[in-house]
Formats: structure tokens, sequence, C-alpha cells
């Protein structure tokens, strides 16, 4: 699944590590979703669209873009 | 939440703390065994002493593993999965490598150990994968 993730992180210039403070997961697990190799769960999905104040849609697209 | 990527990183501090009780239990039973007489009661004192070390490891590690974020428990359970399998395989090979002679073959706690070993190296290369 492809995902806005990394674009959205360094608009906000933090750091992976940062981000994953935020949400309470690894830097390696934020790497792993940037990367498209972990697709999150879908609380973690609604977590990462509402502190980027998106909605879910528009940080993932599940057909790929 | 740690940000280092370590693939041990349920071994936690808090982790080995909660095996205290199972070396104390340990230790008491081993004293048990050496220095009371083999009665009825003390074998029954061993055996629960036994069957409640196991069963505190089970609920500390699995406790440990579920302080994890989602992506270690996945791979925690890809890992654990190997394991088992891999375990499963070992396990029932047995009869054919002692039919071609070998009787030096991992059972009862050497089958935990290997499944023990098999977790772990499964979970450094799983991490390597998501890294």
């Amino acid at each position: 699944m492809k995902n806005d993730v990394r674009i959205l992180r360094t608009e906000k210039r933090w750091s992976q590590a940062e981000l994953g403070d935020e949400l309470g997961v690894s830097r390696q697990t934020v790497n792993a979703i940037e990367n498209g190799k972990y697709d999150p769960s879908l609380p973690l999905a609604f977590k990462i669209a509402r502190l980027f104040g998106r909605r879910i849609e528009d940080v993932f697209d599940p057909g790929g873009r | 939440m740690s940000s280092r990527s370590n693939p041990y990183r349920c071994y936690d501090r808090r982790y080995f703390l909660e095996l205290v009780p199972i070396v104390v239990a340990t230790l008491v039973g081993v004293a048990l065994a050496l220095t009371m007489p083999r009665t009825p009661a003390v074998r029954l004192a061993l055996a629960g002493i036994g069957g409640g070390v196991m069963g505190w490891c089970i609920v500390v590690t699995v406790a440990a593993i579920r302080r994890l974020d989602e992506l270690q428990q996945r791979i925690h359970l890809i890992a654990i999965a190997i394991a088992f399998a891999a375990t499963g395989v070992v396990a029932s090979m047995r009869r054919f490598f002692e039919l071609l002679g070998v009787t030096e073959y991992p059972s009862g706690v050497g089958l935990w150990l290997f499944m023990f070993i098999v977790w772990n190296v499964a979970l450094v290369v799983l991490h390597r994968r998501y890294r």
C-alpha cells in the first residue's frame, strides 16, 4: 500500500524517531511503513492521519499511485 | 518507545526482573529435591513448582511481547511460527534418524532449547527484512 507518510513527515521536519514517539511505535515501524514494507493496522493508520490533520484516504492509497 | 533498532527489545530490564521469581522458585525446588526425602508430598510440591515456573515463564514472555508495537509483535508471531514448524519437523523426524543410527538427538528440554534458538535466529532475520 502506497502512502504519503514520508512526505508529510518531512513537511513537519520530523525525524522518523520523533514521529515514532508521537505515534507510540518504534523508528523501525515508521521506516517500514514509509517504505511500504509494512501496512499499519487501522487504528495506527487513523492515528497517523489525525496527527497530520488529513483523512485516512488522503494519506494511504490501497490501489497504489 | 525506543527508537533504536534492536530485534531483542522485548528482553528489557522489566522482563529480567519478572524472571527473578523463576530463579527463586527453581532454587527452592532444587533445595527441596536435594534435602527432602521423596515423599508423595515433596513430589507434589516439586511438580507444582515446575508447573508454576513454566506458567510464569509463559505469562512473562507474552506480557513482554504485548508491550511491543504492532510491527514488532508481527515479527515475533512469524518467528514463533517458524520455530514451531521447525521444531515439529525435527521432532517428527526423530524415528527416521534413529533408523539411520543417530542416537544423539534433541528431545525434551533439548527440543525446547532448539525452538528457542530458532525463534531468536528468525527474529534477527525478520528484523533485518523490516529494517
